[in-house]
């Protein structure tokens, strides 16, 4: 069975939006790293789609969508170093607490 | 090369006593002393080689002057575009002569200055000047041009001015100082003048061929030898520049014996008669000569006999000799007025530095009060007495043959009245000098005093120096063949003198003696009650000096220290005024500026801070610190931008 490109499109396109929503309306920092999470993951769908859709057999952009996701899993983790150091200064992760560039 | 060390071992003699002096302490004299020796050496080597060459030109059978081959020693200094500046020192006779005058009379003054100046505080330094000295005037007379001459005339005048005021803490003795180098400054500016106006004319300064010089100049010849003379005038104290020598009484007594005695005050005539030529082209510039130098004799002869201060007496004295000098050189042969120098610096230098023994012993310069002094000291009246015998022209004392010298050569090319006026220059000589004798050594002591023989270091000089002077004349005489007239190329005997001159001078001279004796040895009145009383005015106006300071005073002084008062209150009215008026303009627009400065300038530059500022507290705003925000706006813009491209 085919799944046509446009089904893929249009679940792609939604998590991305999920994650768009995750990322400005969570408050948790740790929320707003897995939202991002759901943003990279919707533009892999989106490569492997259109990969697909161009007749990519031998997996090269699948490929890229692997090396994508390590570097998501690198990007996780300084990110989650990130908030462990902010917690252990500050004693929250709220991102609405978390304000030291304000002008 | 030997002759540029007779300068030059005093110059180094000099530099070594100025720096290192305070050190050497008492030992300051033995390089000073070491050095002029070396001096008179060399000049003795130079006397030397000029003798031989003279004995082997008379053998050779040349005719008259001593071969012109002398020691010369020529550079040259600076090049002036395409104008070479040279300068050279030449030993001929006439230098060499001088050399050993300064260098031998200089000497034994330095020596007896040794114990002279015992004790004094600046006892180093005094023989640094003196050093000093001796390396100007031996260049001045080594000079073998006009300007290396001039810079050596002036640092004699330095070393007078130094000398003079040596004692600088008495007022007197700054004063005449000050007045000795203001007055020679204004004779310096006439010979500095006809120095210009033979280098403008004749573009060559040295003194070869100065009868081509005269004749180059022209109608200038005149006046150029009339500055010359007026610049000679300042040096040796002639009318009316005489007025510094007196005062100059002031410093140390060598220094009198040296400076205004024996060897600087001669550089004037020195000058003149190394210029001679000059002066020879016209026959005005010569009366001239003749005129001021008759008239400075007898003036300063006459105020002589007046002095009560031993000094004075002896500097009024040399006044007069340096007149008899210029009159000799007024006559045109150069040997008159130089063989009277020669002489006269001996016996001068002796009459002073026996005046100065006399001064260390008794410590006051009256000779009102001294008296009898030749019991507590007789080697100094001793010397005393053979040097005024010598400058009252008793044969056979040196004296008596420059004067005859001089005699001869004034009444054989001069108007009789010239020779009347050496003849009572002579007669007033004998007397003055006798009235000091008489006054000073002998009759009965008109006041308690503790006088005592000096030193022998001073003593010795004194008797050196008796020896030559008098012995110096027999040189010139007809005993030992008019050596010195062959020596420096004077025809002897040329000018055949009357008979009746010898004898006559003689008479004369014996006849002041006679006189000074009766007046002041026995003390009998030579004049008749009524006659003197009709003659005190005249005695005033003699004893007053003629009153020529006081006229300088009124006809000189009085006019510029008025018109300085003027300028002073044109200084402290209007030009002050001036100043501070711009000053204080400069202090009211300077406050109008301060006002726009603060109110406008720093509006402005606080302005633009102040805006920048509010720009920046509007757009702080934006920067929340929240990432969402942040990230929220950035969708937005994404979104837009995908809008507005599609």
């Amino acid at each position: 069975m085919i799944i046509p490109l446009s089904h893929m499109l249009v679940v792609s396109a939604g998590l991305f939006a999920l994650g768009i929503f995750g990322a400005l309306t969570r408050r948790n920092a740790i929320g707003i790293l897995m939202a991002i999470e759901l943003i990279l993951n919707s533009a892999n769908l989106n490569l492997i789609a259109f990969g697909r859709a161009r007749g990519d057999v031998g997996g090269e952009t699948q490929v890229v969508a692997l090396i994508v996701i390590g570097i998501a899993a690198a990007g996780a983790v300084v990110g989650l170093a990130l908030v462990l150091a902010i917690f252990r200064h500050r004693q929250t992760i709220s991102a609405d607490e978390i304000k030291l560039l304000k002008g | 090369m030997p002759l540029l060390l007779i300068p030059g071992l005093p110059l180094i003699s000099f530099c070594i006593l100025i720096f290192f002096g305070r050190r050497l302490g008492k030992f300051a004299p033995v390089v000073s002393l070491a050095a002029l020796l070396g001096s008179f050496l060399l000049s003795l080597q130079q006397w030397k080689w000029l003798a031989i060459d003279l004995h082997q030109s008379f053998v050779a059978g040349v005719d008259g002057r001593v071969a012109e081959v002398f020691e010369h020693y020529v550079w040259t200094w600076l090049t002036l575009g395409d104008h070479p500046l040279r300068m050279g020192f030449m030993a001929d006779p006439l230098s060499v002569v001088m050399c050993l005058v300064v260098t031998g009379i200089g000497w034994l003054i330095m020596l007896y200055s040794t114990g002279y100046m015992k004790g004094d505080p600046r006892y180093s330094r005094f023989f640094a000047y003196l050093s000093l000295f001796f390396c100007a005037m031996l260049t001045l007379v080594l000079a073998d041009n006009f300007l290396l001459l001039y810079i050596g005339w002036e640092g004699v005048g330095l070393c007078s001015y130094l000398l003079i005021s040596f004692w600088f803490e008495k007022p007197a003795a700054a004063n005449a100082g000050k007045k000795a180098f203001l007055t020679t400054r204004v004779g310096d500016l006439g010979l500095f003048g006809a120095i210009l106006l033979i280098a403008k004319i004749t573009g060559d300064l040295s003194f070869a061929d100065l009868g081509g010089k005269a004749a180059l100049l022209g109608g200038w010849a005149p006046v150029v030898a009339v500055l010359i003379f007026w610049g000679a005038a300042g040096k040796s104290a002639q009318f009316p520049l005489h007025v510094w020598l007196p005062d100059a009484m002031e410093g140390p007594t060598p220094v009198s014996a040296l400076i205004h005695a024996a060897t600087m005050v001669a550089a004037g005539v020195y000058l003149v008669a190394r210029t001679l030529p000059l002066f020879l082209a016209n026959a005005q510039a010569l009366a001239v000569v003749a005129a001021v130098g008759a008239f400075t004799s007898l003036f300063a002869a006459t105020i002589a006999c007046t002095q009560t201060d031993l000094k004075r007496i002896l500097a009024y004295s040399t006044l007069s000799q340096l007149g008899l000098m210029m009159l000799g050189l007024g006559t045109g042969n150069s040997f008159a007025g130089m063989f009277h120098l020669v002489t006269h610096a001996w016996f001068k230098a002796l009459l002073f530095l026996g005046a100065g023994s006399v001064i260390h012993a008794v410590h006051h310069q009256e000779i009102t009060r001294m008296g009898g002094l030749w019991r507590k000291m007789p080697v100094t009246a001793g010397t005393f007495l053979l040097a005024s015998v010598a400058m009252a022209g008793i044969p056979p004392f040196s004296g008596y043959w420059s004067k005859e010298g001089l005699l001869t050569a004034i009444s054989s090319s001069l108007p009789p009245v010239y020779l009347a006026a050496a003849m009572l220059v002579s007669l007033l000589t004998a007397f003055y000098i006798t009235r000091a004798v008489v006054l000073t050594f002998f009759g009965a002591p008109r006041e308690e005093s503790h006088a005592h023989e000096s030193p022998a270091v001073m003593t010795v000089p004194l008797m050196v120096l008796a020896i030559g002077a008098a012995g110096i004349g027999l040189l010139g005489s007809p005993w030992l063949g008019h050596g010195m007239q062959h020596f420096m190329g004077a025809e002897a005997g040329h000018h055949e003198a009357p008979h009746w001159l010898e004898s006559a001078s003689v008479l004369i001279a014996s006849a002041g003696i006679a006189l000074a004796l009766v007046r002041y040895g026995l003390g009998w009145q030579l004049l008749p009650e009524g006659l003197r009383v009709s003659l005190r005015p005249l005695y005033r106006l003699v004893a007053g000096k003629y009153f020529v300071d006081e006229l300088y005073e009124l006809a000189l002084l009085r006019p510029v220290r008025w018109i300085s008062q003027k300028l002073f209150g044109f200084d402290a009215g209007v030009v002050d005024g001036a100043v501070n008026g711009a000053g204080e303009a400069g202090l009211r627009l300077s406050r109008v500026k301060r006002w726009v400065d603060e109110h406008w300038v720093d509006g402005a530059v606080n302005g633009t801070a102040w805006s920048a500022g509010q720009a920046g507290g509007m757009l702080r705003l934006l920067q929340t610190g929240l990432v969402q925000n942040y990230l929220l706006v950035a969708s937005a813009g994404a979104l837009a931008i995908f809008f507005i491209l599609r």
